[in-house]
């Protein structure tokens, strides 16, 4: 278990403490050079563009290409999940976690019965 | 709601919290709970865990880190791993900060900006912009405290009963986060960021297939760019229509 505080067992902290560095500057040079960016401004968007683009990419990744326990399940339920979550989000009552319910209990049910759609 | 009407900073506060009591929240904390059995599967302990979630609090870099070092993966691969992956925080925090600044002294940037994660930044970009200015900064902080506070708990909780989950439920929680993201990035009001989103969609997977490692960065830039790009295009031909109606409008007239 990497919980350790002391001797050899403190190396995990010192990769931890280095990682949340790194995750941190880039945070820090966000705000950095957002001191001239306005909202109404061009650039702006720009920004916003390329921060939605990675989001969207995220999130296509994590549902088309995932790593992890969500590999196990196959293709096509992913997407049938994700669709499922996100239409009846659309089309019903547009209430966000009646959409997040009936996708989760979807990928669920799948799993369990070990059902496959296509 | 009371929030909408008092413009005062203590209202944004309290519908920060709100939110991160509201479905943001239970999100947060389902997501967190997963990654906490994630990290004892791959030998984190309790505090350990918890303390990645609060230092680092970026889950997919973090489930990298769990990855990479549980594998025995060098320093600087670690690194630069969680670099290229955390990359998207430098964007954000430039969309984001100038619509939440505006209350409060300068230097609370910094602290704001380690509350940049993707569920509340998306919520926030699509809400704050029409709250009064003095709110938003306060209704930042409120949803990232109570954030960050379940998170760091649920990570540790998670750790704990990892060995309790049956796989469905574990597949469930991992599949929340996904969920609740493919409703809140195809709900953003302003066009250039549906574009990014699509267009990000489509390029972003068959990137990764190409690079693994760059694959977020160069899909944001070249996605976002030609998104940008799009819409330009559509605005400019819009003001064209506008300004030709108006013209074949006048002459009618007259």
């Amino acid at each position: 278990m990497l919980d350790g505080l002391t001797g050899a067992d403190a190396w995990p902290w010192v990769v931890l403490v280095a990682c949340a560095g790194v995750t941190y500057s880039a945070r820090w040079l966000g705000v950095m050079l957002s001191g001239r960016v306005n909202a109404g401004d061009e650039i702006f968007k720009w920004v916003n563009c390329v921060a939605w683009a990675m989001l969207g990419a995220l999130v296509a990744r994590l549902i088309l290409l995932p790593s992890g326990p969500l590999a196990t399940v196959p293709l096509s339920t992913r997407v049938i999940c994700a669709a499922l979550a996100f239409a009846s989000y659309r089309l019903i009552w547009r209430n966000a976690l009646f959409g997040i319910a009936v996708g989760v209990g979807a990928i669920m049910a799948f799993t369990a019965t070990g059902f496959k759609l296509l | 709601m009371g929030a909408a009407d008092d413009a005062s900073p203590t209202a944004g506060f309290r519908a920060g919290l709100r939110v991160g009591f509201g479905i943001q929240g239970v999100i947060m904390v389902g997501t967190c709970l997963s990654y906490g059995a994630l990290a004892r599967e791959t030998g984190m302990g309790v505090l350990y865990s918890a303390a990645t979630t609060g230092f680092m609090w970026a889950l997919p870099a973090q489930i990298v880190f769990a990855e990479l070092f549980a594998g025995g993966a060098s320093l600087l691969a670690i690194l630069i791993a969680v670099g290229v992956t955390n990359a998207r925080f430098t964007p954000m925090a430039v969309a984001l900060m100038p619509v939440i600044r505006g209350w409060g002294p300068r230097k609370l940037a910094f602290l704001a900006v380690h509350f940049v994660a993707v569920t509340p930044w998306a919520l926030t970009m699509r809400d704050a912009p029409a709250m009064p200015v003095p709110q938003r900064m306060p209704f930042w902080l409120g949803i990232g405290l109570v954030n960050f506070i379940g998170g760091t708990t649920a990570t540790a909780a998670g750790n704990m009963m990892a060995v309790a989950f049956p796989t469905y439920v574990s597949l469930g929680l991992v599949f929340l986060v996904i969920a609740y993201w493919s409703i809140l990035f195809t709900d953003v009001p302003e066009r250039y960021a549906q574009f990014a989103v699509g267009i990000g969609a489509l390029l972003g997977p068959l990137l990764f297939l190409a690079t693994p490692e760059w694959s977020l960065l160069l899909g944001g830039l070249i996605a976002g760019t030609a998104a940008y790009f799009l819409n330009r295009r559509l605005e400019e031909r819009d003001a064209r229509r506008t300004a030709a109606a108006t013209t074949v409008g006048g002459g009618e007239d007259a």
